[in-house]
């Protein structure tokens, strides 16, 4: 997959489908910008218990509100606790958080829209009424209301999130689905006698998975963000365990103290948002050569 | 609907009792509150009250003030309805202008710095942006209030922070559409019949372009509906987010149910909206 098979004369061979995807992608900057930064920050934080320069909850009273320095690349917070280190463990939380919602949601939302769209009649009717029942309630009020309800904590956090968040690919799977459905090739594999379970595996899934792999990137944004927004609010991670909304929100007050802990955690999160956006906008590009 | 929000917070554990008598309260009076707030009834029957209310305009009353839950949401509506039109205000006068400019100067510097905004519009978490503009324009360069309702300087900052992230996702969407209108049959023949190309982009490319613009703007009312909630306690500002989180950290459920109704009903009612516009916008839609 990772070699790119291009002939010496620079014409393109004659490749499959996945290798024509990665040449596409490597070709668009912006995407390898993005999957660059989505790199660098995971590395960050699965190697934050080696590579953090300091322990992330240890309290130095002395080093209060400390600026950037080169101890202190990013400065420290309130606690004087070394706000770098912090940002590292931090990252582990916001993408577990991200991974688990998003792989939750296509658990859920694949397997629904699948069925809905290819099934059609009374199943479609059911599900998709029940996700046009969820999808009136903001996401982050509908989140907040569970967590204040239920009580806190990273399980509580991930089940708010996935609550809802498997209609928009629900939605997505099932209007491909329905296109897949009454295209030549699976009117043929019916022709011959394929079952439909058959059909839904072999032909109808693969030909959804691009759409999924696009959603799985570009949403794995909405988590993060409302990870974040929650723990901001008092409703999401609490300490000890650290996450960046969190970070932010014990900072606030004193902003006009010291404007570093503030700012960093947010400047990552829009970091780490914008990495997944630049390369899932360049992975439907990829994927879907017919919209450029 | 009615039944997915009662659901949610009974199905959810905590009791409410509990959280109104404290947690070292005795047995006797958890008993005595339960049995005053109809919570030793079973669940069907509380819920079919509670539907039954709402069908009267009654959503109960609050466990933390005893005062009715309609008329203290009904108080704060107006404020929330006024920053959401104040970010409507922003998101529309930078997305729209900066779509159209992109569009039509394709590949210019224009065209990338609006791009650029789009990606840090939608990437940036609107809280962190509030803050950010706290610091800048109310602490640093103190030219606005920091937090506060009264006056339309108050609902700068407010509104700015709503309505960016919408602004960046309808300058994208605009600029997508224009895109592909101008690259129709119909612009060509507009040219060719001499049309000033401003004449030509207005009569028939935006007309002809904002019917997915509309159904983004009705649907992106959703996500803002959910950021009054931040923005509102970021700049204390009185409206129903900012109720519904104050309420939420009480656990005081009939608030947050009626909440949580009114929400979905903004959500409905703005989705029939968008819905009627289209027949507005393209006269072959036409509603039976």
């Amino acid at each position: 997959m990772s070699d790119v098979a291009v002939g010496s004369l620079g014409l393109p061979r004659v490749r499959g489908f996945r290798s024509a995807v990665v040449a596409r992608l490597r070709r668009d900057r912006l995407a390898f910008a993005g999957f660059m930064i989505i790199v660098v920050i995971t590395l960050a934080s699965l190697l934050a218990p080696l590579a953090a320069p300091h322990d992330p909850l240890e309290m130095r009273p002395a080093d209060r509100y400390a600026p950037p320095s080169r101890a202190h690349p990013l400065g420290t917070d309130f606690f004087g606790r070394d706000i770098l280190s912090r940002l590292m463990y931090g990252g582990r939380i916001s993408l577990l958080i991200g991974l688990a919602t998003v792989s939750i949601n296509g658990a859920l939302g694949l397997p629904l829209g699948l069925l809905a769209g290819y099934l059609g009649g009374r199943v479609d009717t059911v599900i998709m009424r029940l996700a046009d029942t969820l999808i009136v309630f903001p996401t982050l009020i509908f989140a907040m209301a569970l967590m204040a309800m239920r009580g806190v904590g990273l399980l509580e956090l991930v089940i708010a999130l996935t609550f809802k968040g498997w209609t928009p690919l629900a939605r997505l799977v099932r209007s491909e689905a329905l296109a897949i459905r009454e295209r030549e090739f699976v009117q043929a594999a019916r022709a011959i006698g394929a079952s439909h379970g058959r059909i839904i595996f072999r032909h109808v899934l693969p030909n959804s998975l691009s759409a999924f792999v696009v959603y799985a990137t570009l949403g794995i944004t909405t988590p993060i963000l409302a990870e974040a927004a929650l723990s901001f609010l008092g409703l999401g991670i609490q300490p000890p365990a650290i996450s960046w909304g969190q970070m932010i929100s014990q900072e606030r007050n004193y902003m006009q103290l010291a404007w570093w802990p503030v700012t960093f955690p947010g400047v990552v999160i829009a970091l780490t948002v914008l990495g997944f956006n630049l390369l899932g906008d360049g992975l439907r590009d990829a994927l879907d050569p017919r919209l450029k | 609907m009615t039944l997915v929000v009662f659901l949610m917070l009974h199905l959810s554990g905590g009791d409410p009792a509990l959280a109104l008598a404290g947690d070292n309260a005795s047995e006797e009076v958890l008993a005595v509150i339960r049995q005053r707030l109809g919570l030793d009834r079973p669940l069907q029957v509380r819920y079919l009250a509670w539907v039954g209310g709402i069908v009267r305009g009654d959503l109960g009353t609050s466990l933390i003030d005893g005062r009715p839950v309609l008329p203290t949401i009904a108080r704060a509506l107006p404020a929330t309805l006024l920053l959401m039109a104040g970010a409507m205000v922003v998101s529309l006068g930078i997305g729209l202008p900066a779509g159209i400019l992109s569009a039509l100067n394709r590949h210019s510097a224009i065209d990338h710095a609006s791009r650029l905004f789009a990606l840090a519009g939608v990437s940036i978490p609107g809280f962190w942006l509030g803050l950010i503009l706290i610091l800048l324009l109310a602490y640093r360069w103190p030219i606005l209030p920091l937090a506060g309702y009264g006056t339309l300087r108050h609902l700068v900052l407010p509104s700015l922070t709503l309505g960016t992230a919408m602004a960046a996702l309808l300058m994208r969407l605009t600029r997508a559409s224009l895109l592909e209108v101008l690259r129709e049959d119909y612009m060509r023949t507009a040219y060719a019949k001499g049309l000033a190309r401003g004449r030509a982009v207005f009569k028939h490319a935006l007309r002809n372009g904002m019917l997915p613009i509309v159904t983004a703007i009705g649907l992106e009312i959703g996500i803002l509906l959910g950021g009054t909630v931040i923005v509102e306690s970021i700049f204390s500002w009185p409206g129903i987010g900012r109720l519904a989180y104050v309420r939420m950290l009480q656990r005081d459920a009939p608030m947050v149910m009626g909440n949580l109704l009114i929400y979905g009903m903004i959500f409905g009612v703005v989705n029939l909206l968008t819905d009627l516009s289209y027949a507005f916008l393209d006269p072959r839609i036409r509603y039976e």
